[in-house]
């Protein structure tokens, strides 16, 4: 792709992928370079660093050839080596020949703005007042107030990512305006070509503060305070207006003291709205501000900015540690930086990015602002750049690449024969081999299913809303996992049902569940793991060959759906395909009752479900069915015994199928809670004893 | 093996107390025990690396030199001055120098899983190491200057 197209973040991980594995020597770094064209010159980049992908090996359920690729720059698996800073000052300047000592003082700081993006992406944090920090996480509802410095150089991104919604966030009407000026002046500069590294300091500030406001409007959760009653205080200052007071005092010409005093105004103003026990802080790296702040008897929440040159010369890491515990899930300790929000972030602040290799014969290119590259709104909304690459071939990652060929079931065969068709029609793309496993809910996949059985035809984003996803990336696990059985096929624009879906369809609402496991072996994935099942008797998640280990979950419960498998927690997955006639079932589970109680006389109903699963491989539905047709049939007498159940058995539950109201659910069905055995009763201890016929 | 994997990193700084503070002196059967409130510390940080094994992707050697180094110097019978942030910020710096010497892939795949939205549910990949000792420089150039500051882990 050598001419520039649109691309989101989403779109850049494939090509970056290949660039990855196919024009990098193993265990080469690939560069990371920035380009502004006005002050560097076209076509002229500076080094930010060297970036290491550490994609680790295929895994098993891996469908693509550069899937472990694409997961780990999607997943933060690289680390960002950056220069020392005399080192890319020595650089810069090389690209400002005729700056020598005056200007480069803007040039240190244009500069600077390299860790602002790393502190704004997450790599690492500002660095807090000590105080401050030891108030963190907030415990209650506190009002963050930030200034530009905060917006700009990371601050405003660490409320979002660590405080919020602790921390609920109000953004100054004059910030938005001190960096609309910067915009403003930038752009002057830049229709007038001045090469200066002021201008570059100002494209940095300018394009960056905007970028920040823009993803905490459009990309982030975060919801920012803008009450109606009472806006920003002085507002109207800056806006145009006639009166001859304000002319007289230059308040039309926002001051930098000017700026900071609206700021904390706000900061004011928004305490006094709120109730006397809710705290307002106000967010800087400006001392000054800072202590204005604190004489005004609020709270400043002030950050340093003079560490910001210490993370030159450092590694950087796209994996890292929540700096704070407490304020997230609380057994979250790890987030990730997908690489392409560096790009992206680079690329606005300073124009433009690139990776490449040791010899520039491949690149991969994001641009942001340039000559006959044009800008809309929705380039915002859906954070779509510039990009272009050059020095490898795309089409080189098509999922049935040339250098595996592997052999496939006859039904994957067929299935991929049919799609190849249709899609070489239809919409012209290689045809895919869908040989790969697939996480998702059964719950949302029995949904999706029930949409196509009501519409027939489903586009893409009419199934990502019929289950409730965000992205297309996780929708196509499920269009993928029944693309792979033939239950839909591509037809133009949009998925259409197969009469193999009406079956398995019919089969749900019917609880067949032998013919629901014979719809569900014509996926490779699903068949592949029955079979691992049929032949180990007990699998493990660590140890799993035919699905990959992450998709291990919902293989087990599509595996309890349909009854040939139980999950015992913290023991393994059991294979309970066997059906013992009713002879062999009492038998079987007098003995197993024995075996359990130990000369008591009752025993858990889970304790006893899941020995009949472990040792005779008979599932609960069945092992169910048959105590109570062996009951009445005279071969076993059994009694229960209710109680509160167990606590410490709560995980032991199982994936269920029932039908409610004629549509198919999964249910989660506790086997220690006893009302599964028996129903409407909470039969927590059951007695079995053989009757002599 | 399990108590080694243990790991909690706390700063403290000396108790700024509202109030005058005592011990009843007939609580304890040291009758030369005088209650000092000046000795009090007060915690102001405390992290944990959660399920992550942060020792388990280095080698044996330099596995031992972490532990040693960050739990050992740092154990919380250690006094205060001892165990101050200063003295933590220098280990910090030294265990980067190792690292950085050590050639050892340490990339390895976490138990925690990414939860990106209901249905995506992958484990992350992470260089524990090298994201543990970013975190604590971070951690020591927050408190690097605060009086008395010290650091304990358990």
């Amino acid at each position: 792709m050598t001419e520039f197209c649109l691309q989101s973040q989403h779109d850049a991980i494939r090509p970056l992928a290949i660039f990855f594995a196919e024009a990098l020597p193993v265990g080469k770094s690939a560069k990371l370079e920035i380009g502004e064209d006005v002050c560097f010159g076209a076509a002229k980049w500076l080094p930010v660093g060297k970036i290491e992908l550490h994609q680790g090996e295929k895994e098993p359920g891996d469908e693509g050839e550069y899937s472990h690729f694409e997961r780990a720059l999607k997943f933060g698996a690289y680390d960002w080596k950056l220069p020392v800073f005399e080192n890319l000052l020595k650089s810069a300047q090389e690209l400002f020949p005729e700056i020598k000592v005056k200007g480069s003082h803007r040039l240190e700081q244009a500069l600077e703005a390299i860790s602002h993006v790393a502190i704004r992406c997450g790599f690492t944090h500002p660095v807090f007042d000590a105080e401050a920090l030891a108030g963190m996480p907030f415990r209650k509802p506190t009002t963050v107030v930030v200034d530009t410095t905060s917006v700009l150089q990371g601050g405003l991104d660490f409320v979002v990512r660590f405080l919020y919604p602790y921390a609920r966030i109000k953004i100054p009407a004059v910030v938005h305006m001190e960096i609309i000026n910067m915009v403003d002046r930038y752009l002057r500069q830049r229709r007038k070509g001045r090469r200066i590294p002021s201008t570059l300091l100002d494209h940095a500030n300018s394009q960056g503060g905007q970028r920040v406001l823009l993803r905490l409007e459009l990309q982030a959760d975060a919801e920012i305070e803008r009450p109606r009653i009472g806006a920003d205080p002085l507002r109207g200052i800056v806006q145009p207006d006639s009166d001859a007071e304000d002319k007289s005092l230059g308040l039309q010409q926002i001051q930098t003291s000017f700026a900071d005093r609206l700021i904390l105004e706000t900061a004011i103003q928004h305490r006094e709205r709120m109730s006397p026990d809710h705290p307002v802080m106000l967010m800087t790296s400006d001392q000054g501000l800072a202590r204005m702040t604190l004489g005004e008897g609020l709270q400043p929440l002030f950050f340093d900015k003079n560490y910001s040159r210490q993370v030159f010369g450092t590694v950087l890491t796209g994996t890292c540690f929540y700096p704070i515990i407490g304020s997230s899930r609380s057994d979250d300790r790890l987030y990730q930086i997908p690489l392409p929000r560096l790009l992206w972030e680079l690329a606005v602040t300073y124009g433009a990015a690139r990776i490449a290799n040791e010899e520039y014969s491949a690149a991969f290119e994001i641009c942001a602002l340039g000559e006959n590259l044009s800008w809309n709104p929705f380039h915002a909304r859906d954070d779509l750049l510039w990009v272009k690459w050059s020095g490898f071939d795309i089409s080189k990652g098509s999922l049935t690449g040339k250098k595996e060929a592997p052999q496939m079931p006859e039904v994957t065969r067929k299935v991929t024969i049919s799609i190849e068709a249709a899609e070489g029609k239809i919409e012209g793309k290689r045809a895919r081999v869908l040989k790969g496993s697939y996480k998702f809910s059964v719950s949302s996949m029995i949904l999706l299913i029930q949409a196509f059985i009501e519409k027939t035809q489903l586009k893409d984003e009419d199934g990502i809303r019929t289950i409730g996803l965000k992205s297309l990336d996780n929708y196509e696990k499920y269009r993928n996992f029944l693309r792979s059985g033939n239950f839909i096929t591509p037809t133009a624009n949009a998925f259409t049902k197969t009469e193999r879906l009406q079956m398995l369809w019919d089969a749900l609402l019917g609880r067949d569940y032998s013919q629901i496991e014979m719809s569900l072996t014509a996926v490779p994935s699903f068949n592949s793991f029955k079979e691992e099942l049929r032949s180990k008797k007990v699998i493990y998640a660590k140890s799993v060959s035919s699905v990959s280990e992450s998709a291990f979950s919902t293989y087990c419960a599509l595996a309890e759906v349909v009854c040939i498998g139980l999950q015992i927690p913290e023991e393994g997955f059991y294979r309970t395909s066997s059906g013992p006639t009713l002879e062999q079932f009492s038998e079987m589970a007098v003995e197993c009752y024995k075996k359990m109680s130990k000369g008591e006389e009752y025993v858990l109903t889970g304790q006893w479900l899941e020995g009949m699963a472990k040792e005779y491989s008979v599932h609960p539905v069945m092992s169910r069915n048959r105590l109570n047709e062996a009951y009445q049939a005279g071969y076993l007498q059994r009694y229960a015994e209710g109680s509160t159940p167990e606590t410490r058995f709560e995980r032991h539950s199982m994936n269920y199928l029932n039908v409610k109201n004629g549509t198919p659910m999964i249910e989660n069905v506790n086997l220690y809670h006893g009302d599964f055995l028996l129903a409407d009763r909470a039969s927590v201890r059951i007695r079995i004893i053989k009757v002599n016929r | 093996m399990e108590s080694e994997r243990i790991f909690r990193l706390s700063v403290w700084r000396p108790a700024r107390l509202a109030a005058t503070f005592d011990y009843p002196a007939d609580r304890t059967n040291d009758k030369n025990f005088v209650f000092q409130p000046d000795w009090l510390q007060e915690q102001v940080y405390v992290w944990d690396p959660g399920q992550n094994d942060i020792f388990s992707a280095l080698d044996k050697d330099l596995a031992e030199q972490f532990h040693a180094k960050l739990s050992g110097y740092f154990a919380p019978d250690l006094d205060p001055e001892k165990r101050s942030i200063d003295q933590f910020a220098k280990v910090i710096d030294e265990l980067f120098l190792t690292l950085r010497k050590s050639k050892t892939n340490r990339w390895a795949s976490s138990p925690e899983k990414i939860s990106q939205d209901q249905a995506e549910d992958e484990n992350f990949r992470v260089d524990a190491p090298l994201a543990l000792l970013n975190h604590l420089l971070w951690v020591t150039r927050v408190f690097a200057h605060m009086p008395g500051a010290s650091v304990t882990i358990r």
